[in-house]
């Protein structure tokens, strides 16, 4: 239902406000924006008020169209004898009791003019009165149906569905031709590629591998130096790299490290809201935009570690590995075509097998580890403030316990989709927690000065779950769905092609092509004549 | 301002215990019309009002007050309290009247802040 309407009984004060309050609570449910929503509370409790302090009874109605929600107020009561005296400022007729309890400002039905964009007021002494009020809502483009960076192979997929319930926000369906990712709900994040067996689904690597000649500065993963087992160390690597061409190599841990910084004083000098949540992994990003709008405000203002360093080296002289998806689809905008200087996961994969004969060869004996040093009091109290969790599962119950406001005792949130963090990527070559392991024996020789930039665009809620343009048919789908998710079985099986039967009530009211029947019920697709 | 500084600094008695989370501070508004609060409140104001009514409360919830400063030392009745509560609200007692309060508030808060007083 699009209507809502409530009653209001003249003089009882205890619950002036409840309509405006219910109102609140179920537009913001159906995402109204923030601004429209305060003008309309505003306005409808004015109205609400009025109906306690003058009438006897009354009723409010609200109806939510696809531009505006229209409010309409009826009460009867007294009336007003003089309409234009009554919409001045300060005039009110209100009793004493009721101006001791900070009503009969005479302030009501201005305010409800001047928050609304329409408003028309009729009177009848002895009848009652009638007041119209609508708010415009700003006009809210559907998704964009964005495209997702994970490849795809429809000719490998075994349909083993691995990938159906690992994917954290269910844009995965397997078709009779093979995999499909709803690029609207694509957050690329990679996790389906760490459960894909058969190569149906990898990380882009469509572009050419520059020649190192023309490009001398190579900025890597940390993953990539600790990548070669325990007999090739990063010094030995870098030699390697060296005679392939990469006369400097920069680690992105460096732009991480920074960002740290700077979101660690952004949490404690400028952050309204607590914790900050870092903007350290675009997958995680795009999971808060999508999934998590209200906690938007959390995200430190900053460019990502790929980002940075794209944004402070030298174009012309610098490749940058990309090591997943997501970093992939920050630094091309989403775009079709891929950055021609920048290595993709595949690339480092084969960089490595470049590098590896070298590397051996140069072997050095073994350079003495150089002791950890101990973490300054500094560093172990931002420590103590910082929350980090990696893989797709732990991220999104830290970010429902941020979403509650539960987690206000962190200063920082630093979340990572892959498992392991960024050594997870589908471009390491080791397991994530061995090779962060040994990166943590040598990373202290490496660091190198870099930059954290400020981003100048704003981050945005994806308004892709918008089930239809028009509000009213968006509810009545979403009506569909739900009794249709209530007559499918609930196993969740995946043995449709969709991850849980809700997606598949989803994909037959929205009519996806290629959506296959329950196997469990009659439900499917409606066969053409 | 962080709201418990404010409170402790102002001389305020907090009645209702603070969110976990940081409550931050950065506008007040004072008066004791509904309309005038309804218009003023908003996430990082603190409204500072005599009225001790139940209807009070609907507002900050309304308009996502997090905080409401009652004057004169006067115990607000226990149904007051409970709201609260029940909505997040933070609940302080200053114990001077409407014009010392809101100067002490200035006083923190600077002329650089939102006070609105």
């Amino acid at each position: 239902m699009n209507t809502t309407s409530f009653t209001i009984t003249g003089g009882d004060f205890d619950h002036v406000g409840a309509a405006a309050s219910g109102l609140k609570r179920k537009l913001k449910k159906l995402g109204v924006p923030p601004d429209a929503l305060r003008r309309l509370v505003i306005a409808a409790y004015e109205a609400e008020a009025n109906i306690v302090v003058h009438a006897r009874e009354g009723t409010l109605r609200a109806t939510l169209g696809p531009s505006r929600i229209d409010v309409e107020i009826d009460d009867r009561g007294p009336g007003i004898a003089d309409v234009e005296l009554a919409m001045q400022e300060g005039f009110s007729t209100a009793s004493p009791a009721a101006m001791a309890l900070g009503f009969g400002a005479g302030m009501g039905l201005p305010n409800i003019k001047r928050n609304s964009n329409t408003f028309a007021i009729e009177s009848e002494v002895g009848e009652g009165t009638r007041v119209r009020f609508s708010i415009d809502l700003p006009p809210q483009k559907l998704s964009v149906p964005l495209g997702s960076s994970v490849r795809m192979a429809a000719e490998h997929c075994r349909a083993c569905m691995r990938c159906l319930h690992v994917c954290p926000t269910g844009a995965l369906r397997i078709r009779r031709k093979g995999p499909e990712i709803l690029g609207h709900l694509c957050i690329d994040c990679a996790a389906c590629i760490g459960a894909c067996e058969t190569g149906a689904l990898s990380a882009p690597d469509e572009n050419e591998v520059p020649p190192p000649s023309e490009r001398n500065l190579l900025v890597v993963p940390a993953s990539f130096l600790a990548g070669f087992g325990p007999e090739i160390d990063a010094h030995a690597i870098l030699d390697a790299l060296d005679e392939l061409g990469f006369g400097e190599v920069r680690l992105l841990g460096d732009w991480e490290r920074v960002l740290r910084q700077a979101a660690l004083a952004y949490a404690r000098d400028e952050a309204k809201a607590r914790p900050v949540l870092s903007p350290v992994c675009p997958a995680v990003v795009n999971l808060v935009e999508m999934r998590f709008p209200a906690l938007l405000g959390h995200l430190a203002p900053f460019l990502s570690p790929i980002e940075a360093a794209r944004e402070e080296l030298d174009q012309a002289h610098a490749v940058v590995g990309v090591s997943c998806p997501a970093q992939y689809s920050v630094l091309t905008g989403r775009s079709s075509s891929a950055p021609s200087s920048d290595l993709l996961p595949a690339h480092l994969s084969r960089l490595r097998d470049a590098v590896l004969p070298i590397a051996s060869r140069r072997k050095r004996t073994s350079t003495p580890t150089p002791a950890p040093r101990p973490a300054s009091a500094d560093a172990q109290q931002s420590h103590a403030d910082v929350l980090r969790a990696t893989g797709t599962r732990h991220v999104l119950k830290v970010l429902d316990k941020a979403e509650e406001g539960l987690l206000a005792d962190f200063l920082l949130v630093e979340l990572y989709a892959c498992d392991g963090g960024c050594f997870g990527a589908p471009a390491g070559g080791e397991a994530p927690s061995i090779a962060s392991a040994r990166w943590r024996r040598v990373r202290e020789g490496f660091a190198k000065p870099a930059k954290a930039f400020r981003r100048t665009a704003p981050f945005r809620a994806r308004s892709g779950m918008r089930l239809d343009e028009e509000m009213a048919r968006a509810i009545e789908k979403l009506a569909r769905i739900d009794r249709l998710t209530a007559e499918l079985p609930g196993k969740n099986c995946g043995m449709c092609g969709a991850p849980t039967c809700g997606d598949l009530a989803e994909d037959l009211v929205l009519e996806r092509p290629g959506t296959l029947a329950c196997p469990h019920t009659t439900a499917g697709p409606e066969t053409q004549p | 301002m962080e709201l418990t500084t404010l409170a402790e600094r102002i001389g305020a008695t907090i009645l209702t215990g603070p969110p976990p989370g940081r409550v931050e501070i950065r506008g007040v508004y004072a008066g004791d019309r509904i309309s005038d609060l309804l218009n003023q409140g908003n996430a990082d104001t603190l409204l500072v009002t005599n009225l001790t009514g139940i209807q009070v409360l609907r507002v900050t919830e309304l308009m996502d007050v997090p905080a409401l400063c009652l004057l004169d030392g006067a115990a607000p009745e226990p149904e007051l309290i409970r709201a609260a509560q029940q909505h997040d609200t933070v609940l302080l007692l200053s114990p001077l009247g409407m014009f010392e309060t809101c100067g002490r508030l200035y006083a923190c808060l600077g002329a650089a802040s939102e006070a609105r007083v």
